[in-house]
């Protein structure tokens, strides 16, 4: 069974607004909170539900992909505060307010966030494909899918 | 789905249908499938020239990088690969993850 969610868009200084709001209607716990990087455009995205009813909401808010931040929910949804953690760390987007932003897998210091479309994969680059033999002689791909010439230029 | 549909426990492979196109090697996002071929020639009574056919030498799954996502299955264009219900295959060291042709076709006959 498959049950849409409409997106409902919001802007930077409502999503706070935003999020009450949908946990005032009965949608008050994160079921997942994350982002989206388009390459155009970076997004947050927050997925609430109501327990009871199994009805939701989904939010989201373009931020500024060069300096990405917004404020945290976590002070009214203490469950978004795993989600923050990992997409401050996979994204590189900043939670204003929160207490700490410790990270979950990346080594300390290390910021590349690497969900970022930009971010170069450098184990990508470094791996052998198994894919580069080919079988035809013909045809032979240069690059791996997902690695992109810019990140193996100075190689 | 019926019951008899097999869960993503273990992929199977039938060496006799794998032609190594190598499609299920590049589509793979673990990159994890690797497969050596060999090319050999087979001459057919009649035919002016003999044929060319890639013969399957090697042919692995990682499961310790595998994610279970099904691309290769799905993408196999002689249905060469299938999934079984089988998971009876932990191991205790790294290398132990790693199945090759003969590992892999042993599960074929073990689902539907
Ligand atoms: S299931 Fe996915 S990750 Fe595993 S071998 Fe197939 S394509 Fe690769
Ligand atoms: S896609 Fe199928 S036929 Fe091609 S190499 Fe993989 S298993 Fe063999």
């Amino acid at each position: 069974m498959t049950q849409t969610t409409a997106i409902i868009d919001i802007a930077a200084d409502e999503w706070v607004a935003a999020c009450t709001a949908s946990a005032a209607r009965g949608c008050d716990v994160v079921d997942w909170l994350t982002a989206v990087d388009t390459l155009e455009s970076l997004f947050v995205v927050v997925h609430v539900v109501d327990p009871g009813s199994s009805r939701s909401e989904m939010l989201r808010c373009e931020l500024d992909s060069e300096r990405p931040e917004i404020e945290s929910i976590t002070s009214w949804f203490p469950g978004a505060d795993w989600h923050e953690r990992e997409t401050h760390e996979m994204f590189g987007i900043e939670f204003l307010g929160r207490s700490q932003t410790n990270a979950l897998l990346m080594r300390a210091g290390d910021a590349s966030s690497p969900m970022r479309k930009t971010a170069a994969l450098d184990a990508r680059v470094r791996t052998p494909w198994p894919g580069q033999e080919s079988t035809t002689g013909r045809r032979r791909q240069k690059l791996p899918p997902g690695v992109r010439a810019e990140w193996t230029r100075d190689e | 789905m019926s019951d008899s549909t097999p869960q993503r426990n273990v992929i199977a492979l039938l060496p006799e249908a794998c032609t190594s196109c190598m499609v299920c090697v590049r589509e793979c996002p673990s990159w994890c499938i690797s497969l050596e071929s060999h090319v050999e020639a087979v001459s057919e009574e009649g035919a002016r020239r003999p044929r060319t056919v890639n013969v399957l030498d090697e042919f692995t799954i990682d499961y310790g990088l595998c994610m279970y996502c099904g691309i290769c299955i799905e993408t196999c264009p002689f249905d060469a690969l299938a999934w079984r219900d089988s998971f009876d295959y932990s191991s205790g060291d790294r290398q132990g993850l790693r199945q090759d042709a003969v590992d892999l076709s042993r599960w074929w006959p073990t689902g539907s």
